[in-house]
């Protein structure tokens, strides 16, 4: 069973999220920040959904300290965020990949498909 | 006692005849006893007589030294002679030639041994033994110039008749060429062997020179007795009652001498010859001479001795030899005797310019005026060109530089024709000049100057041409009547008006322009006049500068009235305004910018005014002076819109203000100063900074609304389609459909949110785009396919042509697309096909999306990407949207330097088009 690790600030996205993942048959850790992953208190999963814009530190923050950590660097990211601007900043910061919100179903299943 | 008194007296008797003796001699008489050192060498003498003739040389020298008074005995010998007659006893007589001390001379002393010293007795002989001298020298040098003379020297004595008059002459003495020439003639009457000299004149110069002693030295010619046509040179010398006579023969030299002189006629003659060619084919005016003088040394007037036939051209004078100028013209100007009379007094030559106004009609003459002959003819030679033409042309060229001069600094019209008219007349030495405009048929009197009495501007009871006059005057442009009175042309009415006007003669002169004849210049004199051709053309001329004045005068009142109301508009200016110079100081400014000028100085010199100004970068920092506005436009620079600046008021409160400069240039496109210009943004600025704090809101709420309203969204579209799947699963279809209605309404709401915020991004310039390169095709076909779903009974074509890579905005372009396709699917009917097509030239790619839909109206055409547009169709069909759609796309196809258009008929579809560069052409 694929482990996918979600920092994500808003309860109605968490929520949400878990439910898709639970009828997606793949196991979900749910963070509301970034401190257990900069902390390094978790345990590495197969891919990382990370909001941008978090209260505390900041998604693309997450996302570089993930690809500076030899142990995950090699783990996907995902980010996510209502605006498309974020779209180059996520690939600078070593993003794989970006999902605009809103999104449907259809670009969650796609972008696991290709990274799970 | 009585004997000794007896022997005594007679001692002292005969003392005093001794004494009388010697002081009765010439000769000096001394007596010396003689000095003897320690070994009885006599070192000196000392005086112990001397008789008066001696006391007058030497005073009173008893008891003093020889040596210390005269020490050139010595040197002499004589001190040795003193010594060797006391020592031996033996007399000596000596002559002795003394020049030491107060003698100069020759003397013959005698000394003789008196006891243990001598007695002298000198006698001057420097007279006798001077004549002895000279007899001797002058023999000596008479024997050998007698010996070596080539001369025939005689000399003769003067045989006188009782009454001592000299009758005749005898031979005293000749030297061997006398004797050559003349025999044995010694005792010889002259007259008896040579009579031709009382002929010749010889024997009055002799008896002259014996008479007077003066002597007389002449070139003689002497042709008696055995003498044949000789040249002596013959001096004569009184010599006791007769004279000395040198002769030489110079007859060779003075023959060679008359050749010489013989030879120098004929050159003269061939000369003269020649100067006579010269005379009469020179092409200068020529003539000699001579001055008369009044009593008082001045010249007062002078005869023609020579003229050349130059002369009768030039000066129109005929046969003036023999006669003076006074008498051929009277009236001949002073100056020019005044001239000749220097050059005779002076023996300098003259060379001048000068008027002749009788002469020829009046002519001016460049003249050298030579001193000729001797002195005391009083002749000058004088040789003259006409120059009068090369003179009326200068002085015509100085009258219209004149003119013009004058011209140019006045504005006013009637000024200028008022001075042109007074100019006119000194010129041309007339009474009247009337300067009229002609006005159709209208001759309109601007001005008319009379002289005397100055100008009458604008009125005129002058009799004007008309008929057969006029006739000419239009023709040739110009007219000339030279006498009033007898001007055929004349018809009797004008006649009479000009001799009540005392007019005898009037010219004239037209001044046409555009074929129109607009002015007339007219002059009158008051006495007959031949006017030239010169004289008309300068007329004409005058008229043509008078017609330029005016017409500069007027264009110049043209561009002050022009330049006032531009100095009125750049006083009222709500900006401040100025002109900075090169040193940076304003010299010239409107009203406003009295405002930023504390002092109200202009040039300004307020030195205080640099602090109220400040100036900040994009960084804060502070602008240094050099940079200001005003310093870079003098650099060439062009500051506009320029900078803000803050400057300090006097009540200290800021002003802030935009300064814009740009730098001002002459002619020559130098850099002379800057123009300046400051507006007050104070009021500006505190809207603009409202304004940015409420941007800055507005960026704000973008960010927010892009998070905050599109969070719940995708919650709740999560949540739609889980429970839509759900539902599905299930097999509930018909709350499955009810809830993907949910989920698109969804997708509406969120593209109603981005394309509200793209619009106030584009609306303030904060749309960001990210651009990459891509193929254009792929992303096409990507979004095409996402769209399928939505497009139900529709047909999507895709016909795409395979160009390179675009540089773009990916997300953007992907907008657009959607954008053009959903519009298409909405306004298509159902199985209708859309077309979607790429193209490309090379340069560009072309994209075009094709409907059969129901098209847009021709009068909403233009609008349909315009912000908000929706268009209106009534009550019919009514479909959703903001009208955002087509303004966004729009908007991100221009930015991409792209364009984007409609073709359209209403019920047959649209096509949209829009091209974007391709990555090569880039």
């Amino acid at each position: 069973m694929k482990h996918v690790i979600l920092v994500e600030d808003d309860p109605a996205i968490r929520d949400s999220l878990s439910l898709f993942f639970e009828r997606s048959n793949i196991e979900l850790t749910v963070y509301h920040n970034g401190d257990s992953i900069l902390s390094g208190d978790y345990t590495p999963p197969d891919l990382f959904l990370l909001d941008k814009q978090l209260s505390g530190v900041d998604g693309l923050d997450i996302c570089r300290y993930i690809k500076s950590q030899e142990a995950t660097k090699n783990i996907p990211v995902i980010m996510m965020s209502a605006s498309p601007s974020v779209i180059p900043l996520a690939a600078a910061s070593g993003a794989d990949d970006v999902l605009v919100k809103p999104y449907a179903l259809a670009d969650i299943r796609n972008v696991m498909s290709r990274y799970l | 006692m009585d004997i000794y008194k007896n022997e005594s007296d007679r001692l002292a008797e005969r003392e005093a005849l001794l004494k009388a003796t010697i002081d009765s001699s010439m000769d000096m008489i001394q007596v010396f006893v003689a000095v003897r050192d320690d070994r009885g060498e006599i070192v000196d003498f000392v005086w112990i007589l001397n008789n008066k003739a001696s006391e007058r040389i030497y005073g009173d020298v008893i008891g003093k030294s020889l040596l210390t008074l005269n020490p050139g005995v010595v040197q002499e010998g004589i001190f040795d002679t003193f010594k060797r007659v006391v020592e031996s006893g033996e007399p000596d007589q000596s002559i002795r030639h003394y020049v030491h001390e107060q003698f100069d001379g020759w003397f013959h002393q005698s000394t003789v041994k008196q006891n243990d010293g001598v007695a002298t007795t000198t006698r001057d002989i420097t007279e006798a033994k001077e004549v002895m001298q000279s007899i001797k020298d002058s023999q000596t040098f008479l024997q050998a110039v007698i010996d070596s003379s080539l001369d025939i020297i005689q000399v003769f004595e003067a045989v006188r008749d009782t009454e001592g008059r000299i009758v005749d002459f005898t031979w005293k003495v000749q030297n061997s060429k006398g004797l050559q020439q003349n025999g044995e003639v010694i005792g010889e009457r002259l007259l008896a062997r040579n009579p031709g000299v009382i002929s010749s004149g010889i024997f009055d110069r002799m008896v002259y020179v014996t008479e007077t002693g003066i002597a007389s030295e002449e070139e003689q010619y002497y042709a008696y007795e055995q003498f044949n046509e000789q040249w002596f040179y013959q001096a004569l010398v009184k010599q006791g009652d007769g004279v000395l006579m040198t002769t030489r023969d110079i007859t060779l030299e003075k023959k060679a001498k008359l050749g010489i002189l013989h030879l120098k006629d004929e050159i003269a003659q061939k000369a003269t010859d020649k100067y006579l060619t010269l005379f009469n084919n020179m092409e200068q005016g020529f003539c000699i001479i001579e001055m008369i003088f009044d009593d008082t040394g001045v010249a007062v007037d002078y005869r023609f001795l020579e003229v050349n036939p130059v002369f009768e051209k030039q000066t129109d004078i005929k046969n003036a030899v023999g006669r003076t100028m006074k008498e051929l013209r009277p009236a001949h100007e002073a100056h020019w005797f005044r001239i000749y009379g220097d050059v005779v007094k002076t023996g300098k030559s003259a060379h001048f310019e000068n008027e002749a106004a009788h002469l020829a009609g009046g002519v001016w003459y460049e003249t050298f005026a030579i001193p000729f002959g001797r002195p005391e003819n009083h002749q000058v030679a004088i040789f003259f060109n006409d120059i009068t033409e090369r003179k009326r042309t200068e002085e015509r060229r100085s009258y219209l530089l004149q003119l013009s001069d004058a011209l140019r600094s006045l504005t006013d019209p009637l000024d200028i024709q008022a001075t042109a008219c007074r100019l006119l007349c000194e010129h041309f030495n007339v009474e009247r000049v009337i300067y009229a405009d002609i006005e159709g048929d209208e001759y309109n009197v601007k001005c008319s100057h009379l002289r005397g009495s100055g100008n009458v501007t604008g009125s005129a009871s002058i009799p004007v041409f008309s008929g057969r006059l006029l006739e000419e005057y239009r023709q040739n442009g110009t007219i000339a009547i030279d006498d009033t009175a007898t001007d055929p042309r004349l018809d009797e009415e004008i006649r009479i008006d000009y001799a009540a006007l005392s007019i005898a003669a009037v010219a004239g002169a037209m001044l046409i322009k555009n074929d129109q004849w607009i002015a007339s210049c007219t002059i009158y004199a008051a006495t007959p006049r031949k006017w030239t051709a010169t004289e008309l053309i300068l007329l004409k001329e005058t008229a043509e500068r008078i017609w330029e004045a005016v017409e500069k005068a007027k264009i110049g009142a043209a561009i002050r009235e022009s330049e006032n109301r531009l100095t009125s508009m750049f006083q009222a200016l709500p900006v401040a305004a100025g002109f900075v110079d090169h040193a940076g100081k304003l010299i010239f400014a409107n009203e406003e910018m009295s405002r930023y000028l504390p002092t109200n100085v202009i040039p300004s010199q307020d030195e205080q005014r640099y602090w109220r100004w400040v100036a900040y970068d994009s960084d804060g920092q502070e602008i240094s002076r050099a940079d200001y506005p005003g310093a870079r436009a003098l650099r060439g620079e062009y500051v506009v819109p320029g900078i803000e600046m803050r400057y300090t008021q006097d009540d200290k409160t800021y002003a802030w203000v935009r300064v814009a400069a740009v730098p001002f240039r002459d002619g020559d496109d130098r850099i002379i100063g800057a123009v300046s210009v400051i507006s007050d943004i104070t009021q500006l600025k505190q809207t603009t900074d409202k304004l940015h704090r409420l941007i800055n809101m507005q960026e704000d709420f973008i960010s927010i609304a892009s998070h905050e309203l599109k969070t719940p969204v995708t919650s709740i579209k999560t949540y739609a389609e889980i429970v839509a799947e759900s539902l599905q699963e299930q097999g509930d279809m018909e709350n499955a459909v009810l809830v993907s209605k949910l989920s698109n309404q969804v997708d509406r709401l969120t593209n109603l949110i981005r394309d509200l915020l793209d619009t106030t991004r584009i609306e303030q310039g904060q749309l960001i785009y990210e651009k990459e390169v891509f193929k254009l095709n792929e992303l096409l076909a990507e979004r095409v396919d996402e769209m399928r779903h939505t497009a139900a009974n529709r047909k999507i074509t895709l016909q795409l042509e395979e160009p390179s890579g675009i540089i773009a905005d990916r997300e953007r372009i992907g907008q657009v697309i959607i954008n053009l396709v959903s519009n298409a699917i909405k306004y298509a009917p159902n199985n209708t096909e859309i077309m979607i097509r790429s193209t490309s030239d090379g340069s560009e790619i072309k994209v075009s999306v094709a409907d059969q839909g129901i098209g847009i109206p021709q009068d909403s055409l233009d609008k349909i990407f315009e912000r908000f547009y929706r268009v209106g169709r009534g009550s019919v069909n009514t479909y959703p949207g903001m009208g955002l759609g087509l303004y966004i796309s729009a908007e991100i196809i221009r930015n991409h330097g792209g364009r984007i258009s409609v073709v359209s008929e209403e019920g047959k579809g649209s096509v949209f088009e829009f091209t974007l560069p391709l990555k090569d052409s880039i």
